[in-house]
């Protein structure tokens, strides 16, 4: 009903299930399907349900949804009370903060509970305003670890690279060092022997050396 | 010589443009199918819209190697392009650009890994069609091997001026 969609954005009243509306559960394990709603004006007896629509079955006419909680709340300051509930299904929200929470759990899932999760909520404080969403849920019989050889692969190429760059660089510096190490012991020799060009252009004690032998 | 360095400027860019094309598009392998032209990539089947690659278990290595070497190329060339300008101003004169050339090559070679792979692993036949041929991405590879390779080798040569 678009008209009903309209009013209910001009009033503010809105349900969210979260970032992702995705959720992928364990085959006999407990689910958590999230769903908070927010109201600018503030909510007297609302009402709230979740419908499950299975995917599973396919039919033609498609089946209806099925209900499988449905509860109310009187104020901000109560406790939301259970109307009907499926018996596997238990409710674990609460409205003590900010943001009102209707999360349940479902327990023990299996793969007849995949499908879709409809969170709706009726406010009659702003005119019996609803809005709803919807979780989608699917049922694995594991959980697949996602594979990364191609980040290992690359990861191992670059590092490898690296690690062979540095190692040429530390073998070239060794061996140029050993190299100026072993020509410098022969400049020694030779500047030892010969002993009066190399020092002219240095110190100035050198300068006076040369001279004093001449005058003596 | 300047204008050598400029035009190898440029085709450099070009290599790193074309090899960006080549692995992100899925156009490698092209064929005809009752539901129309289906191109298959390194990452997705595509038709109307791209679904997950199917490939068999014992090509799944063969796949993940050439997805890890195209990476490593468009890496290494960037890193020479960069390489390369920040030789230009640091090098003296006179002196190669040893070190550009150098992961030029060795982008050459891993490009060289890549397409060599996929050419004798993918290219026989392709699921769903009919009538396989290469696409333009395949193409592109192989151009960009050529290139890199010319470009490596005239780091090497070239001196600053």
């Amino acid at each position: 009903l678009p008209g009903l969609h309209v009013f209910a954005i001009a009033f503010a009243l809105e349900v969210s299930v979260g970032k992702t509306n995705t959720v992928m559960a364990l085959n006999n394990s407990n689910v958590l399907l999230p769903c908070t709603f927010i109201s600018c004006i503030g909510f007297q007896d609302l009402v709230f349900t979740w419908y499950f629509n299975s995917t599973e079955l396919v039919a033609d006419p498609a089946p209806l949804p099925l209900q499988i909680y449905h509860g109310k709340i009187k104020n901000e300051a109560s406790e939301p009370t259970v109307v009907w509930h499926n018996p596997r299904v238990e409710f674990v929200g609460s409205i003590t903060k900010k943001d009102y929470n209707i999360s349940i759990v479902l327990n023990s899932v299996e793969f007849s509970d995949a499908g879709k999760y409809t969170c709706h909520v009726k406010n009659p404080k702003e005119k019996n305003a609803q809005h709803n969403a919807t979780i989608f849920l699917t049922v694995v019989h594991k959980m697949v670890e996602t594979d990364n050889t191609v980040t290992l692969i690359i990861v191992g190429v670059v590092g490898g690279l690296i690690g062979l760059l540095i190692l040429f660089m530390l073998i070239k510096r060794v061996v140029l060092f050993i190299i100026k190490k072993t020509q410098d012991g022969k400049k020694e020799c030779l500047v030892s022997s010969s002993g009066n060009d190399n020092t002219e252009n240095g110190l100035a004690g050198s300068k006076a050396e040369q001279k004093a032998p001449p005058k003596a | 010589m300047l204008v050598l360095l400029a035009g190898i400027f440029v085709v450099h860019i070009a290599t790193v443009i074309m090899l960006f094309v080549s692995t992100i598009a899925n156009v490698w392998m092209v064929g005809s199918s009752n539901f129309g032209t289906i191109s298959t990539g390194l990452w997705l089947l595509c038709n109307k819209t791209c679904t997950q690659l199917p490939v068999s278990s014992r090509d799944e290595a063969s796949l993940k190697a050439v997805q890890a070497f195209m990476i490593l190329s468009i890496i290494f060339s960037v890193v020479a392009l960069i390489l390369f300008i920040m030789q230009l101003f640091t090098l003296e004169k006179g002196k190669r650009f040893y070190m550009t050339g150098a992961v030029m090559l060795v982008c050459w070679m891993c490009i060289l890994i890549a397409v060599s792979i996929y050419t004798a692993r993918f290219t026989g036949t392709m699921v769903y069609s009919t009538n396989p041929h290469h696409g333009y991405c395949f193409i592109l590879a192989w151009i960009c091997f050529c290139f890199s390779f010319i470009i490596g080798i005239l780091y090497l040569v070239l001196r600053k001026k």
